[in-house]
């Protein structure tokens, strides 16, 4: 009788188990099917239903890097994020482990979080020393150096990379002038202090608009604030005090303010720009060189 | 003989182990799981579980308790009150959830403002138990102190005098409510409007919000004394002194308005404020009584 019990039970156990196992792998399997189909949010609900159901943590390692990168195409990098950190990381093999910090990286580049990004492409770099897999994270690290403007280091990653990505040689140089063309001090975008324009705009309105390179808002401000300086000299002149003080004056005071803060924001945006259209032609070059390897393929 | 027994119990057993897991795998995938969506609510996805209720996976269990309430709690928590009391209201009596969905329901109502169905709803659930019934009139009560009718708001919760250690301590935080509520002046918009008249900015300080009375008093004394200066110097059809005179009318009368409004505004965060002291005191005896 016992012996039947303990049979049963161990029977019970096993076919439970498997049959959540079996479950999860099912929903898994219609999870990547959804999030192939570009079914990002219904995507992600199905992969939470097979790390529901999994039992098996190293599978449920791979759900949940499935689930970030639903809310990656979503563009919720903090959840994407949020759901990447959650990950045991111990007892995961190196691929995993790669494609997991190599993610986290992707989503604090996108969430502006370029040193957090750089930090998860050192820990990649520090585990994967001198590997062919540690090549893939090197365009990553390019844009990323390209937005904290440290442009020879990114130079020269852009030669390892095109050093030992597998290209035929004279691709190579033709790859290896245009990214020094691309890196040339003209093509290189302008570093605007924000500290600076202010400060000029300080001194002499509309000049810290004017040194960001926009010199008709820079001009019209100088004209504006010329104009109430005038108005209120005339005004307290013909002896209008209240209204050269208060009007002239009270005005004149708003636009100057105004400008300086409009030059500070206008640096920090103009330098965001740049980096912007900057790391779209890196990006572009980049593709060019894939795909030039899969066509060759 | 004893040998056949235990042959047949352990094949018996076998048997029913071996049902059990048929019907284990039998269950189809694309059934509603509401073990996995209970899941999803208690972790906070209220969005993803509503998408699996409202999916073609959940549709035909629309009629289910646990369907509904599951849909009505997500929408509860999503803040879309109106159709949460909608769902939960749909549980039926014999069901464990019936009770914590109704008076939920009823608290979504007060929380809308709908506070005749709140009071509708509760006066329906069925009780038996004293702690119920005291939980039950201590919701009415609250209701009532909502509605500004403190008599009644005292009747309700005398009729509460509960078991419940929560429902005594919330009693007294909703006496000292109404009692602030009673001894509370409103101020009135049309004293702040006619002070305003009379001395810009004036209105305002009577609505006790000193630094806006000061700007608007400063201000419109320049605007003031610019289009004396300009009626001065250039009399009363000078293009400057009628330009300033329209600056300083629009900003004399936008000052009387703007007191008025000020007033208004500070009734209205009052109530509000009182609003969200009473529904808090009544969602806590509901929480320690049926749980997150």
């Amino acid at each position: 009788m016992l012996k039947a019990l303990f049979c049963s039970t161990c029977i019970f156990l096993f076919t439970v188990l498997s049959a959540n196992r079996f479950f999860a792998q099912d929903y898994f399997t219609k999870a990547v099917r959804t999030f192939s189909e570009g079914r990002y949010f219904e995507a992600s609900i199905e992969f939470e239903r097979a790390i529901f159901y999994e039992s098996d943590s190293n599978c449920t390692v791979l759900y949940k890097y499935y689930k970030s990168l639903c809310y990656k195409g979503l563009a919720q990098y903090n959840k994407a994020l949020e759901e990447l950190k959650g990950i045991n990381l111990e007892n995961v093999h190196d691929t995993l482990f790669m494609m997991i910090r190599y993610e986290q990286a992707v989503c604090s580049y996108f969430n502006n979080d370029i040193n957090q990004a750089l930090s998860d492409i050192n820990e990649i770099r520090a585990r994967f020393k001198d590997t062919i897999d540690s090549l893939d994270i090197i365009p990553l690290n390019i844009l990323c150096l390209n937005a904290l403007r440290n442009w020879g280091n990114a130079l020269v990653l852009w030669k390892k990379y095109i050093e030992n990505y597998c290209l035929q040689d004279s691709l190579k140089e033709i790859f290896k002038t245009e990214i020094t063309g691309l890196y040339n001090k003209e093509n290189i975008p302008r570093f605007y202090s924000p500290e600076k324009a202010g400060n000029l705009s300080r001194f002499i309105p509309g000049s810290g608009q004017m040194y960001c390179g926009s010199v008709p808002e820079g001009a019209f401000n100088f004209l504006i604030n010329i104009s109430l300086l005038g108005y209120s000299a005339w005004e307290i002149y013909s002896r209008y005090y209240f209204t050269g003080n208060y009007i002239g004056l009270g005005l004149f005071y708003r636009f100057y303010m105004g400008g300086i803060n409009r030059a500070f924001n206008l640096a920090i945006e103009k330098n965001e720009e740049g980096i912007k259209r900057f790391n779209a032609e890196n990006s572009s070059l980049m593709l060019r060189i894939i795909s030039t390897k899969y066509l060759k393929e | 003989m004893v040998f056949n027994h235990f042959r047949n119990i352990q094949f018996n057993c076998i048997v029913f182990f071996l049902t059990f897991n048929i019907n284990t795998f039998s269950q189809d995938v694309s059934d509603c799981d509401l073990k996995f969506i209970d899941h999803l609510v208690k972790t906070g996805c209220f969005e993803e579980a509503l998408y699996l209720l409202d999916s073609g996976e959940c549709f035909l269990f629309q009629i289910n308790d646990s369907v509904n309430y599951l849909k009505g709690w997500s929408l509860y928590s999503l803040g879309r009150l109106e159709s949460s009391s909608e769902y939960l209201l749909k549980i039926n009596t014999e069901s464990s959830l019936y009770l914590k969905s109704h008076f939920y329901a009823a608290y979504n109502y007060s929380q809308s403002g709908n506070y005749e169905k709140a009071i509708d709803v509760l006066d329906k659930i069925n009780l038996n138990s004293e702690n119920l019934i005291s939980l039950k009139n201590y919701q009415i009560a609250g209701i009532k102190l909502l509605q500004s009718d403190i008599p009644s708001f005292e009747e309700w919760l005398n009729r509460a005098n509960g078991i419940h250690s929560e429902i005594i301590k919330s009693s007294d935080d909703l006496r000292n409510i109404s009692e602030g509520m009673k001894n509370h002046n409103y101020k009135s918009p049309l004293i702040a409007g006619l002070l305003s008249g009379i001395v810009p900015g004036s209105g305002k300080l009577y609505a006790g919000k000193r630094g806006e009375a000061i700007a608007a008093f400063l201000s419109t004394a320049t605007l003031g004394f610019i289009t004396w200066e300009n009626y001065r110097k250039d009399g009363l059809k000078d293009i400057k002194t009628l330009a300033f005179g329209t600056a300083l009318a629009v900003s004399y009368i936008s000052n009387i308005y703007g007191s008025v409004f000020t007033v208004r505004i500070i009734k209205t965060e009052y109530n509000e404020n009182v609003k969200s002291s009473i529904l808090f005191n009544l969602h806590i005896p509901l929480h320690s009584t049926f749980g997150k």
